[in-house]
């Protein structure tokens, strides 16, 4: 910079602010988080942002932050959302219960004033969106206007909370479907909303259907996303010769549906498809197709589509996908993705024996945001509701009616969030399913649920360590010092390294399907450690560069039981160690991972991939709120965070265990 | 509520292929036994129970080749395999060679024991394939995705077919006989269209 400039600039930022900004007309108004639930264990209570029509609802207020409120009480309003301008126009207080309810706050702790929301349920009847806004009033005067002194969690461009229906009940659309073709390799079964007519542009969801399996075979998913407002189109699928070739009739019939809406039910869709929101799901064969299918978009490879373009593409989905094509084809780049695995898949089996058949190959090779949901229990066939067998193995088979369950709730706020932009989805995607799951969910103990939710690079996420860089185990990927007492502890591809998951002295990555041996791509690397019968702790150095973490909300990582390992064996269950953070003063807050309602899921304990029972090791992902740490430690200072630690023993949680463990990451959502 | 309305312009019946229902383009097919088996009847593939040659107009692709060559002409088959070379599965499966050639199953079989193909062939000078079936043997191959058989892996393929023999003269001129003259068509749907008839008839499980 030229040095004149350099000295403009620098008066520049010394210029007062330019201060034309009316005053805060709320300036006496408290705002502050309310809505959340009550932890087992510290810190006692947590802030959410969604919640369930039906499901738990609390408010607490934090008496130490809020030293007025202890021993208050007024009325507790739930509003719908407003904008700042219109609470500025409007600050009566109207709860959309229909009336308000008496809270009153003894406690000493969040905990101690943790309330249920009465009066409910609350409504999260949003139509065809997903979630509905609300903002929390506490009126502490008793005069039902939003003034001084009293507490909102809102007034701000988003809302308090978002409440929204049950995802896995049918929305409000009745449906029509159709069947026809347009020529060899385009049978296509259509659903769309009968009241289509009326309706805007929708976003359309094309599904591909494996190998043995019939494009008939996907009403559970045609019918309910048509009746939230989506239309579904599954489609004839050439599998036979490989996923390769059904990648190109994923392509076809897309492209066919959007080229012929003229003619196609009678002209119902024309003017009511939005070409620019595609979700892709495909199956098996067919789930592979539909990452090959992105992967000749990116690539560029004929025969392409007129009627659509990689940009359009929004979610790629797939369902026990096979791994024929490997790294170059195979290959969602960077595409939001999304992966199911069923833990009783006798097909697709996930067993280190058959490289074709880990999914999670190219889960691990997802360059963009990705998420993957572990369903034990689950076979190959029950995603879809045709005939045939649903190619299961393993104990406690959950079968096809509850399947279709789970996969509705996680359908609805996944395809939302990718063509609608519903920031009420993402809960969905990484809380335990443990604490955070819709009333009406199939109660069978055999429903175990485990989901990978990592963002991409673009969320402006800080990576601790990813482990792809900086192989060395005492040195983090952000270039940090790693400072470790665990057992074994190694950083490797994600890769079992033989045919079966039988554990072997020395065998560190046993049960690990992440990566084959072509992989080099992110997430196919991270490390595993164990410890028995003693506190041993795993802590990674937070750069001064990057320990600044005042503006995130979450610490994250996703981590794993180690399936097999004599560590594990002894305590099948949920595993629990705490992670704590601490600043450049030393000050440090620790939390046990299970306080948010289940800690590391325990293998599935099917036979037949080695001796004795344990399948594939499954991660999931964990994220703690920072401002959680606070509450355990005030005066953490969250701007100069220097390290981030992995206490484990029985000081902490589970006397013994071994875990793998990636991506540890602060996240901005 | 759901409303259904079907406007059912044709009727996949399974998916392996783009089978179809439509007008008849010939008289059912009866076959329940062949008088002139001439392989083991624990064979992978235990007799020829059909055979008709084909013609397009329009050429097609074969996909199950890596080479995706184009094809105008071929035999219509349907073979009496061992269910257990046919069972639908996402992995590899068994492949299907047909002398020189990979053949594109358009039904699995499992159930019924009976696959119907198609194979392609280049053509004579009056269009004819030019696949012998005399002397063109049949068998399943190993486990692969038919994408990735090129010429290479095919011959290699064939090589290590030697147990696999062709069928006698009797039994593919009974097949034959079944089968009828070459019979033509517009396009590879029309082609499917006949082919679902041969599924409808020898597998009615994969209607």
């Amino acid at each position: 910079m030229h040095p004149l400039l350099l000295v403009l600039a620098l008066q520049a930022t010394q210029l007062p602010a330019h201060t034309n900004a009316r005053p805060d007309p709320f300036l006496g108004v408290i705002r502050t988080q309310l809505a959340g639930h009550a932890l087992s264990a510290a810190p006692g209570f947590t802030f959410d942002r969604t919640f369930v029509e039906g499901g738990p609802l609390q408010v607490s207020v934090d008496p130490i932050e809020h030293p007025s409120i202890q021993g208050a009480n007024g009325y507790l309003f739930v509003v719908q959302h407003k904008t700042l301008e219109q609470w500025i126009n409007d600050r009566t207080l109207v709860d959309a219960r229909g009336v308000a309810q008496t809270v009153w706050f003894p406690g000493n702790d969040l905990a101690g004033n943790a309330t249920d929301v009465l009066f409910g349920p609350v409504s999260g009847d949003a139509g065809d969106s997903f979630g509905v806004g609300y903002d929390l009033v506490i009126d502490l005067n008793w005069n039902n206007v939003l003034d001084d002194g009293d507490l909102i969690d809102g007034l701000q461009a988003q809302p308090g909370l978002w409440v929204v229906a049950p995802p896995q009940l049918p929305g409000q659309h009745a449906v029509t479907e159709v069947l026809y073709s347009g020529g060899a390799w385009l049978g296509q079964d259509l659903y769309y909303p009968s009241d289509i007519a009326n309706l805007g542009q929708l976003p359309v969801v094309v599904v591909s259907h494996g190998n043995g399996h019939n494009y008939t075979w996907y009403d559970h998913i045609g019918y309910h996303l048509a009746s939230w407002g989506c239309i579904v189109m599954s489609h004839q699928n050439n599998t036979g010769p490989g996923p390769d070739s059904a990648s190109l009739t994923t392509l076809t019939n897309t492209d066919y549906l959007l080229g012929n809406l003229a003619t196609i039910a009678g002209g119902a869709l024309q003017g009511h498809v939005d070409s620019h929101r595609i979700v892709w799901i495909g199956h098996s064969r067919g789930g592979e197709g539909v990452a090959r299918a992105y992967d000749r978009l990116f690539d560029g490879t004929a025969p392409l589509p007129v009627n659509f373009g990689i940009g359009d593409i929004k979610l790629v989905s797939s369902i026990a996908p096979t791994d024929f094509l490997g790294p170059a084809s195979a290959f969602p780049h960077a595409v939001p993705y999304h992966l199911w695995v069923g833990g009783a898949d006798s097909d697709v089996t996930g067993c280190a024996d058959c490289d074709i058949c880990q999914s999670f190959h190219l889960f691990g090779r997802a360059q963009g945001v990705r998420h993957s949901i572990s369903l034990h229990g689950v076979g190959h066939g029950d995603f879809h509701d045709g005939g045939g067998d649903e190619w299961h193995a393993g104990p406690c088979w959950v079968g096809r009616p509850d399947t279709h369950v789970l996969m509705k709730t996680e359908l609805v706020p996944l395809v939302k969030w990718y063509t609608e932009g519903t920031q009420a989805s993402t809960d969905f995607f990484w809380r335990q399913w443990e604490s955070f799951q819709p009333p009406g969910e199939p109660n069978s103990p055999c429903v175990v649920v485990d989901r990978e939710y990592i963002e991409g690079p673009e969320s402006g996420k800080r990576v601790i360590d990813d482990y792809q860089t900086n192989t060395a185990t005492n040195l983090s990927s952000s270039g940090g010092g790693v400072s470790a007492d665990v057992d074994n502890l190694i950083e490797n591809r994600l890769d079992d390294p033989n045919s079966g998951f039988s554990y072997a002295a020395g065998e560190q990555m046993n049960g690990m399907t992440h990566a084959s041996g072509a992989d080099n791509n992110p997430g196919t690397r991270g490390c595993s450690f164990g410890w028995s019968n003693a506190d041993r702790s795993y802590a990674l150095e937070i750069l001064p560069a990057l320990g600044d973490l005042s503006d995130f909300r979450h610490v994250s990582f996703r981590a794993c039981q180690m399936t097999h390992d004599v560590n594990t064996i002894p305590v099948l269950g949920d595993l629990a160690f705490g992670l704590a953070l601490t600043d450049a003063q030393g000050r440090t807050a620790e939390i046990n991972i299970s306080a948010y309602g289940g800690g590391l899921e325990e293998p599935y304990q099917r036979t037949g991939c080695g001796t004795g029972p344990g399948w594939a090791n499954e991660f999931e992902t964990i994220r703690i709120p920072l401002e959680d740490f606070r509450r355990v430690e005030r005066a953490l200072d969250l701007s100069r965070l220097r390290s981030v630690e992995f206490r484990v023993g029985p000081s902490h949680g589970d006397a013994l265990g071994r875990i793998g463990l990636d991506d540890v990451e602060f996240t901005r959502d | 509520m759901r409303t259904t309305l079907l406007t059912l312009t044709l009727l996949g019946l399974a998916g392996a292929g783009g089978l179809l229902l439509a007008t008849s383009q010939r008289q059912p097919i009866a076959v329940n036994r062949v008088a002139a088996r001439s392989h083991a009847s624990d064979a992978p593939v235990r007799s020829l129970l059909y055979a008709q040659p084909f013609a397009l107009e329009e050429p097609a692709i074969h996909w199950w080749r890596e080479e995706r060559p184009t094809y105008r002409a071929g035999w219509l088959v349907v073979l009496e395999v061992d269910p257990a070379f046919v069972q639908p599965t996402d992995r590899a499966e068994p492949v299907l060679y047909v002398g020189h050639e990979t053949a594109e199953r358009v039904n699995h079989g499992w159930k019924c024991g009976r696959v119907v193909a198609v194979v392609p062939s280049a053509t004579d000078a009056d269009g004819f394939p030019t696949l012998d079936l005399a002397r063109a043997k049949i068998w399943f191959g190993a486990p692969a995705l038919p994408e990735q058989i090129d010429a290479t892996v095919l011959e290699a393929a064939f090589a290590e077919a030697s147990a696999a023999s062709p069928f006698s003269s009797d039994e593919i001129a009974e097949a034959r006989a079944h089968g009828g003259t070459r019979i033509r068509f517009q396009t590879r749907e029309e082609l499917d269209q006949q082919a679902a008839l041969l599924v409808a008839e020898h597998c009615p499980d994969e209607r």
